[in-house]
């Protein structure tokens, strides 16, 4: 166990992506009802386009921007063309969350179609590596695992201290009501959608340039994202981002002392775990209904 | 009553006559067998499109296609043109079998040729063996008990990967590697060929520590097995993974400033493979089917100029080159065919190959009790970003 610290931070940087991806998760989920299957595929579209632009000569850096303004817009158009248009019916939540799961299968078939299926070398922002508890760590994932850590701060600032913040959050809670107390709910779905899924679109940059940028590049992190969600509670936005950051952990403990071949069971054997004693996860509120 | 029934009779003569007449003297193309008529052969494959096999999937079909394409060119078999009919099965077993029973049954294809997976293609084995009795040619897959004892209507050229397995094993203990470790995905079909290493190596220094180090399939984070790896110090790591994932653990392992000598075996001698892995893989080594795809040897020249007119977006790369390899061995049992074109006349032909030699892989033969013909293996590794040829081939059933 001399290594443990070391498996630790490993796992902290690596879980960077998941909480990324949670952070989008339930941004959108706690402003418009909707658990957005499709944010790793819009991510991943943005950085695909990204990746054509940086080949045509876009700094890297502002290859990052790029990917963030092109998946919020797609998160926009997401939301202004298939999920407004479902309106708050009973069966609302499950309707929108069958249309994101077909949205996210037209969009992987998309990039098929553009980019091929073979993965693409796609450029790292910060070359080298840091050497932190006696392993070495690379400045990309370490910056990833910064930025997920200051826009979990960011955007809790957001929902917690600002107007809109709080109009988005009332909108969750009532669309009816907020809309006659004057809140623009449409405006409010587009921000909450922008920032969502341009969040997730930094999650893709990172994974893309620590391993390949390939249509299923998502396809496994947002896996363990959505169990970080549920982990740290599908209406918290700082429990998304720490549950996140838990699997990542948990995924590379397990992985170096139990088993590295049974780590995903270990990891979700724990998340069971966890949920029977406290269902709505650990910083998540538990929904009251009136009967 | 009478006048009727002959009237009656005479009425369904004619029909016969005429529908005889039609059948006789129709231009329609004439049926030989299933998948075979006067103007074409229809083949059935299945390979890895998409998913994160993909790599090895969309060369393969490269090189197969690319060689029918360029014997369509040349006016086709006897006449006959060439149809390939390719399936997606994502690398999953039960995509595969959907994929046998949908070109048996709907496409009515021949043969399926130069289908790739080990475990996805022996899915199938019930239903096409058992049920449907379609020849199998040429799989980019395999395993030892594939071939024995013999199927009628399987036929495969590629070295098994438990004999490169033993190949890899005995070559890190010949360069002096004392303590190997096998990291390999956790799948029966992996595990399998990982336990060949050790052999191998006990074949070349008794004294040779082999380990397995099982990993969950498709492993995104590599970090903590990098870590562990680290500090195990093993002189040689050899991987039985999926392309994609050794491109992530040498990374890793690389960024933890550890870098034994790798080996791996012939799935990953692929342009990708150095194209994703770049520096991480510098020095790996890995045994291949097929000469170098740089060269001059006439069949190799062939094969590029036929993958740059009908895959130009195609780089050449030994995937595709192998794939072309199997492709123009069952192009040759069907030119050996001499009457109708069926699936018995094409197991029969398989079966007259002796000393083949495609001028890629090394020459094949068959027999009734001989349906894998490959033990040939040529060593090579990653210098300077390319792979190239190590010494002259090896024997893989033999302690070289």
């Amino acid at each position: 166990m001399g290594d443990l610290p070391a498996v630790i931070v490993s796992g902290i940087v690596s879980g960077s992506a998941y909480a990324l991806l949670a952070l989008g998760i339930v941004i959108i989920f706690r402003s418009t009802d909707t658990v957005n299957f499709a944010i790793g595929d819009i991510g991943t579209l943005a950085v695909f386009m990204t990746a054509t632009m940086i080949a045509a000569g876009l700094p890297i850096w502002l290859g990052l921007i790029a990917a963030i303004v092109i998946a919020g817009l797609l998160g926009i158009i997401t939301e202004r063309t298939l999920i407004r248009p479902l309106g708050h019916s009973r069966n609302y939540v499950f309707i929108a969350l069958v249309v994101t799961i077909g949205l996210g299968l037209l969009i992987h078939a998309g990039i098929f179609v553009g980019w091929g299926t073979r993965p693409q070398a796609f450029p790292v922002l910060i070359e080298g590596t840091v050497k932190m508890f006696g392993i070495a760590l690379t400045w990309n994932k370490i910056l990833a695992a910064g930025i997920a850590a200051v826009a979990m701060i960011a955007i809790a600032w957001f929902f917690k201290k600002t107007p809109f913040g709080i109009a988005m959050r009332a909108t969750a809670d009532d669309p009816v009501a907020a809309r006659m107390v004057g809140i623009d709910s449409g405006r409010v779905a587009a921000i909450a959608w922008f920032l969502g899924c341009g969040i997730a679109a930094i999650a893709s940059f990172f994974l893309a340039a620590d391993t390949s940028l390939n249509p299923n590049l998502t396809l496994s992190p947002l896996f363990r994202a959505f169990a970080g969600v549920f982990l740290g509670g599908l209406t918290s936005m700082a429990g998304a981002v720490i549950g996140g950051f838990t699997i990542g952990v948990l995924d590379n403990v397990a992985g170096r002392y139990i088993s590295a071949s049974y780590r995903d069971t270990m990891v979700f054997a724990i998340i069971v775990l966890v949920l029977f004693i406290r269902p709505a996860g650990v910083l998540g509120a538990g929904r009251k209904e009136r009967v | 009553m009478r006048i009727i029934d002959k009237a009656r009779r005479a009425v369904m003569l004619g029909t016969a006559v005429v529908i005889g007449a039609t059948i006789v003297s129709s231009p329609v193309i004439a049926q030989q067998g299933p998948g075979v008529t006067d103007k074409e052969i229809k083949l059935g494959t299945w390979m890895p499109l998409t998913g994160p096999i993909a790599v090895y999937g969309v060369p393969q079909r490269a090189g197969v296609e690319a060689y029918l394409k360029m014997i369509n060119d040349r006016g086709g078999l006897k006449g006959r043109k060439f149809e390939l009919v390719v399936e997606d099965n994502a690398y999953n077993p039960q995509r595969t079998l959907a994929a046998a029973r949908k070109l048996v049954t709907r496409d009515e294809v021949l043969a399926i040729v130069v289908p790739n997976g080990t475990a996805q293609s022996a899915a199938t084995f019930d239903y096409l063996f058992g049920e449907a009795k379609v020849p199998l040619i040429n799989p980019y897959a395999g395993a030892t008990d594939w071939y024995a004892p013999p199927k009628p209507n399987l036929f495969g050229a590629l070295v098994t990967y438990e004999n490169q397995a033993r190949t890899l094993g005995r070559w890190a203990a010949k360069d002096g590697a004392r303590n190997i470790i096998v990291i390999h995905s956790a799948l029966a079909q992996f595990e399998g060929v990982a336990k060949e290493v050790a052999p191998g190596a006990k074949s070349a220094n008794a004294a040779v520590n082999v380990e397995l180090y099982p990993t969950k399939f498709d492993t995104q984070d590599y970090g903590p097995i990098a870590i562990e790896l680290a500090r195990k110090k093993p002189d040689a790591l050899v991987f039985i993974l999926a392309q994609p994932e050794i491109v992530r653990i040498s990374k890793e392992l690389t960024q933890q400033g550890f870098k034994p000598a790798l080996y791996t075996y012939s799935p990953s001698v692929a342009n990708s493979l150095t194209e994703l892995g770049g520096t991480a893989v510098e020095g790996i080594r890995s045994a291949s089917y097929t000469v170098p795809v740089t060269s001059d040897a006439p069949a190799v020249k062939e094969y590029r100029d036929a993958l740059a007119k009908y895959f130009p977006t195609e780089k050449p790369d030994y995937v595709s080159l192998t794939s072309f390899g199997l492709a123009k061995i069952f192009v040759e049992a069907l030119n050996r065919i001499n009457g109708p074109i069926n699936r018995q006349s094409l197991v029969a032909a398989m079966n007259t190959i002796k000393n083949y030699d495609t001028g890629i892989i090394p020459p094949v033969s068959y027999g009734p009790d001989r349906h894998l013909s490959a033990t040939i293996l040529q060593r090579v590794q990653v210098s300077g970003g390319k792979w190239v040829a190590v010494g002259t081939p090896v024997d893989s059933e033999k302690d070289w």
